[in-house]
């Protein structure tokens, strides 16, 4: 079985720690939706995952199918399986989405890449996400709207077939149609390949179309509360600062009697 | 399609339409370079090949009748090459050029004189520097509505050193002008770069713009290409494939630049 492991993770970047002490698995077929406030290290967290180099890890390892990987490089994780749909997705002049897709594909499969299946393949999935045929002849992401980019992470997506997909906040930017179509072609595609799925989100919409078997509140860069999806309900009700004074009730009982001084003042 | 190869001294034309008037004056004991002057009449596409296997210097001047739409393409390989470019555009005029460059050495004078109202130049150069390259532009709007687009691209690479200065000049009086200038040099190597762009405007009524960047591919680029599966120098090969054939609409000149792309990173 396909896992993806996080163990006491703690990450830096210009000396700030983002993410503390971070636990989390997700097994193979399990969807996993991480939410919480602005600026707490959801984002992070996703591009730790994927060996983004700006971040420093301090401590704890990622595994993945019993493999530590955080000394592999971005590419090296991908061809593993590993895929991050980006919430800012780059846009490349000069190269066309099919020319990315060919070189991507070939990356990963070497000389077992044949152009008419993948020519094929390509053509269902534009149609399937109600695409513009033109836009794999364009720049990449050269001129696309918010929705369109990502539409086209979801494209990227079904032609890279990963085992462990990460969604970082793919519904922003996106109108209730797109919204639709990108959550109806994400459950297909598990249905499909039963993917371990990591959504981050800040919004409960997404999940009227992506079912999550667990949610995770993290704030301040770790994981607060845990539960199943009727955890999104709490969040609508009352909002992520409860959790923030949840989590400030907790340094109490463990902390030093300077914290607990502390606490009283406020 | 007009054609005009230029193998060191030797100047052959090919295939003119009558279109353009092409006038070619050898060097004597009075002027030690070569000239050709071509007066655009209709319009017309005209394709210009340099071959320095030594050493080119050439004076080119350019003039385009009002109302006349012509478009120059310019492949440029070699060795040395030294070329001045004088253009004089009447009313209306327009003219777009695309150039590709891959020479050991090129220093080249650009003297743009927009003498007719409305009278407008795109020009769109792409540089593969290897050795000393210096480029000095000047684009004089001497008429009312006249429209100047520049766009200068170069990857520097080996021992690559390479100068832009680019100056426009609105004179006071010479309304509704836009004047775009936008240089990016990316540095493989550590030489010395420099961009100079100048806009020195005595008219309120104008538009400009410049932009001015030296520097490696984005980091944020290479992370999105390489969670694709591409391999760092997959992904910086498809940035620069991306970088050289933006902005040029021609095939034919696009196909020589991935050819010489091909061939150069192998």
């Amino acid at each position: 079985m396909q896992t993806l492991e996080i163990k006491n993770l703690t990450v830096e970047v210009e000396r700030k720690t983002i993410l503390n002490n971070f636990n989390l698995t997700i097994k193979e077929g399990e969807i996993h939706a991480i939410m919480g406030p602005n600026g707490t290290g959801k984002s992070t967290l996703s591009k730790v995952i994927m060996g983004d180099p700006s971040y420093q890890i301090k401590e704890g390892s990622i595994t993945y199918n019993g493999q530590e990987i955080q000394h592999l490089t971005v590419d090296e994780r991908s061809r593993m399986g590993i895929f991050l749909g980006m919430q800012m997705p780059m846009e490349i002049a000069g190269v066309t989405n099919a020319d990315f897709l060919r070189s991507a594909l070939h990356a990963k499969e070497g000389n077992n890449f044949k152009l008419m299946p993948f020519i094929k393949e390509l053509d269902q999935a534009v149609e399937q996400l109600q695409m513009n045929k033109d836009m794999i002849h364009r720049g990449v992401n050269c001129g696309f709207s918010g929705g369109e980019r990502k539409k086209n992470e979801i494209l990227q997506m079904y032609l890279l077939k990963p085992s462990l997909v990460m969604l970082d906040e793919i519904d922003s930017g996106l109108d209730v149609d797109s919204l639709k179509i990108v959550g109806e072609n994400v459950m297909h595609y598990h249905a499909l390949k039963q993917p371990a799925i990591l959504l981050i989100t800040h919004y409960q919409r997404l999940l009227d179309y992506i079912k999550p078997d667990f949610v995770h509140i993290m704030v301040d860069g770790h994981i607060v509360k845990s539960g199943d999806a009727s955890l999104v309900t709490e969040i609508e009700q009352h909002g992520y600062d409860h959790y923030k004074i949840e989590k400030k009730k907790k340094i109490t009982t463990i902390g030093t009697c300077a914290v607990k001084e502390s606490l009283k003042h406020e | 399609m007009n054609r005009i190869y230029v193998v060191n001294d030797a100047i052959e034309k090919h295939s003119l339409d009558g279109c353009v008037s092409i006038d070619v004056v050898e060097k004597n004991d009075f002027f030690s370079v070569n000239s050709i002057k071509l007066h655009f009449l209709e319009d017309t596409t005209i394709w210009l090949y340099y071959e320095a296997k030594e050493e080119i210097k050439l004076d080119i001047f350019i003039r385009v009748e009002a109302n006349v739409h012509v478009t120059i393409n310019e492949v440029r390989t070699g060795m040395r090459t030294k070329v001045q470019y004088k253009y004089y555009l009447d009313e209306y005029a327009d003219i777009k050029v695309n150039k590709f460059y891959h020479a050991s050495q090129v220093r080249e004078l650009d003297i743009i004189n927009l003498n007719g109202v409305g009278a407008n130049i795109r020009t769109v150069l792409k540089s593969i520097a290897t050795g000393e390259e210096k480029y000095d532009m000047m684009i004089y709007h001497n008429e009312v509505q006249t429209t100047s687009d520049i766009l200068n691209h170069a990857v520097v690479d080996q021992k690559g050193k390479l100068t832009f200065n680019v100056t426009s000049v609105v004179p006071k009086g010479k309304t509704g002008c836009v004047a775009n200038q936008m240089n990016r040099v990316i540095n493989l190597n550590d030489q010395k770069c420099k961009i100079c762009p100048n806009l020195l405007i005595d008219e309120y009524d104008v538009t400009a713009n410049h932009a001015a960047l030296i520097g490696k591919f984005a980091d944020d680029e290479l992370f999105y290409l390489q969670s694709r599966g591409l391999t760092r120098e997959e992904a910086m090969s498809l940035l620069m494939k991306g970088f050289l054939c933006s902005n040029i609409e021609e095939p034919e000149l696009l196909n020589i630049i991935k050819d010489s792309m091909n061939q150069y990173w192998r």
